[in-house]
């Protein structure tokens, strides 16, 4: 029963690291329709730039956090143009194509050129030097447990920016029906990019998020990170935020439940069954409204 | 004949197959990766057959089409209705499942995979990869210029339109689909006869890019463009500078990005193979003419 807790609890934690990362997905899926499949590598990458911060300015914690959200927000504005014409056209699966390009791209920048392809450590200062909290015999680290209420306030925030201020109201104009958003004179591709800088700056700030939980950061973190957060957006219907949140959750607990209970390299499995069997039956998401 | 030119001839025309199973169901709007896994069962069946129970190769070939006729059979008829781009995240996401199962399997090797598997004699060998590539060739060109790829064409126009005028969408969707799989079952066995050996990571996403990047580089919506796209790629990792082999990857996904921004139904587009069939027609008729 104790090992079944820490599992639970092991989940709750990389359930909160999935909904962080989510966020940015639905983001830019909303609003350009295009599944970015790069968002988490792009992400990752913004780990690495952190991690070569620290290592220059000799572990100034300022200097690294801003440092992987300048990153981010430029990384993420100057991919942006090359999904426009696919934005235009509607055509996602060319843009998602692209996305995994990019993603390919930044997956061979890391595993080469970057600490010659090794996993990068994080400073312990940035990791809040190990504290854990207790909870009964489990630990949780403190670290996931800001991740938690980091995906929560950015959640939060994310919402009061789409329904209460003048940006939020045009992305959501595009993201129901750019046509008429464009009669109305809103920009559909100033939009895109304005979309694309938000998960920018989402991705930097998620990437301290992630260096805190995690530690630890590698060229394989990208692609691992992206399936399971597609499976999380598949499983909650792709586009809906609260129901992303509580599916990263029940994400996390599956995988942790498989890698406690199963013998053998098992890592990606429940991401990957949950994509194949809600696609197959319930292509909507448990969310989602059948159209 | 080198050690060298083999593998180019034979790897390009594997690529070529796949690249060709994948076109089928672009066609239709659906980037349908099921070539890829049944590729990889049909390779891990033809090494284990061919060292555990000793089948010839051409009853391996048999058994490689059903078991991906097998195991396309049921996800194809969920996926048919389906829209573009769950296809491609259903299918990839097959594919990677496959692999984990068999990184788990101890029986066909795990994560080392299997060795040792028998070789043929390269002269037959050629002649068996080259007359699939014939066959399966005439067939993809016979289904293009049929009432069925007029129906593929009206389906990737608009769906709903081509349900109207009487397409049964659904079921091309699943024809369509296991004629992939199966095209990919026989490459996984051609791959694994040519190779002589299998192991999981071959057919991971580096595969699912590779063969992404042929038919949008070629073009996707002819089957001729496949057929130079595959060499050509195929050759800019073997023959790329010493100094630049390190950067194949990136040079390839750059070809992918820059091929779709510039100029996105291909290099060899419908137009362009109008174009050079109108050429050469006009060149037979000359000398004809002249010789008259």
């Amino acid at each position: 029963m104790q090992a079944f807790i820490s599992q639970l609890i092991c989940g709750i934690e990389l359930g909160s690291i999935y909904a962080v990362v989510v966020i940015g997905y639905n983001l830019l899926v909303l609003v350009t329709s295009i599944l970015h499949w790069g968002y988490a590598h792009l992400l990752v990458l913004s780990m690495y730039v952190a991690w070569l911060v620290f290592g220059v300015t000799n572990n100034s914690l300022a200097l690294g956090v801003s440092a992987a959200i300048v990153f981010g927000i430029m990384a993420s504005t100057a991919i942006a143009p090359l999904f426009l014409p696919f934005i235009r056209r509607g055509a996602h699966l060319e843009g998602f194509v692209i996305s995994a390009g990019i993603a390919s791209i930044i997956v061979e920048i890391q595993s080469h050129w970057i600490n010659y392809g090794l996993a990068i450590a994080f400073p312990p200062a940035l990791l809040m030097g190990d504290t854990t909290i207790r909870f009964g015999m489990s630990t949780i680290s403190a670290g996931r447990l800001l991740t938690l209420f980091v995906s929560i306030i950015l959640m939060l925030a994310f919402f009061y920016f789409l329904n209460r201020s003048k940006q939020g109201r045009m992305l959501r104009a595009v993201a129901q029906d750019s046509v008429v958003a464009r009669i109305l004179g809103i920009s559909v591709p100033k939009m895109s990019i304005l979309s694309f800088a938000l998960s920018g700056l989402l991705a930097g700030i998620t990437a301290i998020c992630l260096a805190v939980a995690l530690g630890t950061a590698g060229p394989s973190l990208g692609d691992q990170l992206a399936i399971k957060c597609l499976s999380v957006l598949i499983l909650a219907s792709v586009g809906n935020l609260k129901g992303g949140l509580v599916c990263a959750i029940i994400l996390g607990v599956l995988d942790s439940m498989i890698m406690g209970y199963l013998p053998g390299d098992w890592a990606n499995t429940s991401a990957l069954l949950v994509i194949v069997g809600v696609l197959m039956f319930k292509p909507e998401g448990l969310f989602g409204a059948k159209n | 004949m080198t050690l060298f030119q083999f593998y180019f001839a034979e790897f390009s025309a594997i690529y070529i197959l796949l690249a060709w199973a994948v076109y089928l169901t672009f066609r239709i709007n659906q980037l349908y990766l099921g070539p890829l896994y049944s590729m990889c069962l049909g390779a891990y069946f033809g090494a284990y057959a061919a060292l555990n129970w000793g089948w010839p190769f051409w009853l391996i070939f048999i058994g490689a089409v059903g078991l991906s006729l097998l195991f396309s059979l049921i996800p194809s008829f969920r996926f048919a209705r389906l829209g573009a781009f769950a296809i491609v995240i259903a299918t990839m996401a097959l594919l990677f499942m496959v692999q984990t199962v068999i990184r788990n399997w101890e029986a066909l090797g795990g994560a080392r995979g299997l060795f040792n598997i028998p070789h043929i004699p390269r002269q037959i060998w050629l002649g068996v990869t080259y007359g699939f590539v014939l066959i399966i060739g005439f067939c993809v060109y016979r289904l293009d210029h049929s009432h069925i790829g007029r129906a593929m064409d009206a389906v990737h126009f608009d769906r709903d339109v081509a349900a109207t005028l009487g397409i049964d969408v659904s079921r091309l969707s699943i024809q369509l689909q296991l004629f992939s799989s199966v095209i990919g079952g026989i490459a996984g066995v051609l791959y694994v006869f040519t190779l002589g050996s299998v192991f999981p990571d071959a057919f991971g996403f580096f595969l699912l890019m590779y063969v992404i990047t042929i038919v949008v580089f070629g073009g996707m919506y002819t089957m001729w463009g496949i057929i130079i796209a595959s060499p050509v790629l195929w050759g800019v990792g073997q023959f790329l500078p010493a100094g630049l082999v390190g950067f194949s990857v990136i040079v390839f996904n750059v070809l992918l990005i820059g091929v779709l921004l510039i100029r996105p139904s291909g290099m060899i587009n419908r137009k362009s193979v109008r174009a050079i069939t109108n050429g050469c027609k006009d060149l037979l008729q000359r000398f004809t003419d002249f010789h008259k």
